[in-house]
């Protein structure tokens, strides 16, 4: 056992806890010794939790607690992939010499299954984009709200577990390839007939555009958001014609809760189980593609199977107020 | 491809994509054969996509030439090639201004220092 915050794995440099909670005191037992260990070390902290706990730390810490940041996870959380890329650039701004200590509680979207597989893919992710970064990232699991499938995640994707002010390895851990392959197998297609169904080539792509902005206008999503999504339809159906095998095809699925658009050819899929996940080297020409489509789609799902590559985008239908 | 004080502006109007990116990649690739230096205007672009991020960054790092090409990126704030090009945080390795005046006059040699004057995409 150790304390929080230290690896039980020492001397590893980036340190990656999943806190099970049960209560708030429960959270506050873990959280508030981290965050004072961060100010007594002069270590600067990015705290990013449920509002409630929040509201319960900011109770507990002194009002000049100097390099703490607090957030609700409303202010600080976007999708999986600009989070992430958030989280490394508050790293890269504050670290100036020191470790880092980070909390975080990703918004896990409990009404779609391809969403929550793309936030446990992020955790999992995270022990390879941040890989030997002098960082301490504690990420509490709410368990009074989260099914156990998600706890699961958190065991998978995290090499310790908190518990109060102790630390153990999780004996289930999976290394960050093995895990994201197996969570695109998970995926499946959505069940029932597509709204849209259609064959494309390249010289359909500005078409394939204008049918994705028009299925975000009818559910009322505004301009930033459109956009984002016939960039990220786009690049998934570039990558098709260009490394697929014709016939190309999408399929549009309108859900109460999210769009789907799957696009699909007859190759062998993306091998890659990190595929986009990574951000390219700034100084090559390739690999952008899948890597843009994560930063702005709300999820990207790899699925191959005998003779058939898809690819699907989800995009979250927010209800009007 | 136009050229001004000596250097090569490219400004491909509409959209890039798998059909069309020939129209930048093609005369792109010239330019960097020709050692440059280089502008790849976006402000009349409308729209743009990791085909578009590919050439810019293949001509920037081309391999090929004796040495790397001067290129510089024009992209007009708050349109859908700035918002990709901010996605892509690639401002920090090629100079990125919001008109093609600025790149030109930097390019040729007139101009401040880029990171005293780069374009804020926005996005």
């Amino acid at each position: 056992m150790s304390q929080v915050g230290e690896s039980p794995a020492a001397p590893a440099t980036f340190v990656h806890q999943a806190l099970i909670y049960e209560s708030e005191q429960q959270f506050v037992d873990t959280a508030l010794p981290f965050v004072e260990a961060g100010v007594e070390a002069g270590e600067p902290v990015l705290v990013a939790v449920q509002e409630r706990n929040i509201e319960a730390l900011r109770r507990r810490l002194p009002g000049d607690s100097p390099g703490v940041e607090l957030r609700t996870v409303e202010q600080w959380y976007e999708n999986p992939s600009r989070t992430r890329a958030k989280f490394a650039a508050w790293v890269a701004e504050h670290r100036n010499g020191h470790r880092v200590r980070l909390i975080g509680e990703p918004p896990w979207p409990l009404s779609s299954e391809a969403r929550i597989r793309e936030w446990a893919r992020h955790e999992s992710v995270l022990n390879v984009a941040f890989e030997g970064l002098p960082l301490t990232f504690i990420c509490p699991y709410d368990a009074r709200i989260l099914p156990d499938s998600i706890i699961g995640h958190a065991r998978r994707t995290h090499p310790d577990v908190c518990n109060r002010r102790e630390v153990a390895r999780s004996d289930v851990y999976a290394e960050p390839r093995d895990y994201c392959r197996q969570l695109n197998g998970e995926g499946r297609a959505r069940e029932g007939a597509p709204a849209i169904e259609t064959d494309f080539a390249p010289g359909d792509l500005s078409l394939i555009r204008e049918l994705v902005a028009s299925e975000g206008r009818r559910v009322e999503m505004d301009r930033e958001r459109i956009e984002d999504l016939v960039l990220a339809v786009n690049e998934v159906a570039t990558n098709a014609l260009q490394h697929g095998v014709a016939p190309v095809s999408i399929r549009v699925w309108r859900g109460s809760e999210e769009i789907v658009f799957d696009v699909r050819d007859h190759g062998q899929g993306v091998a890659d189980p990190l595929a986009g996940q990574l951000r390219p080297d700034p100084e090559l020409g390739r690999g952008w593609g899948l890597w843009i489509a994560r930063m702005v789609a709300d999820a990207v799902e790899i699925r191959s199977s005998a003779g058939e590559s898809a690819v699907s985008v989800h995009a979250a239908v927010i209800a009007s107020p | 491809m136009t050229e001004r004080s000596g250097v090569s502006v490219l400004a491909p109007k509409g959209e890039l994509d798998l059909a069309t990116i020939d129209a930048l990649s093609q005369p792109l690739q010239r330019a960097a054969k020709n050692g440059g230096p280089v502008v790849v205007d976006l402000s009349l672009t409308e729209f743009i996509d990791s085909l578009t991020i590919a050439a810019i960054v293949s001509a920037a790092h081309d391999t090929n030439t004796v040495r790397p090409i001067r290129l510089h990126v024009t992209v007009r704030p708050d349109t859908q090639p700035a918002r990709v090009w901010s996605i892509t945080g690639l401002a920090e390795f090629i100079p990125t201004f919001s008109t093609v005046e600025a790149a030109v006059e930097h390019l040729a040699g007139a101009g401040p220092d880029p990171a005293e004057c780069p374009a804020d995409p926005g996005g």
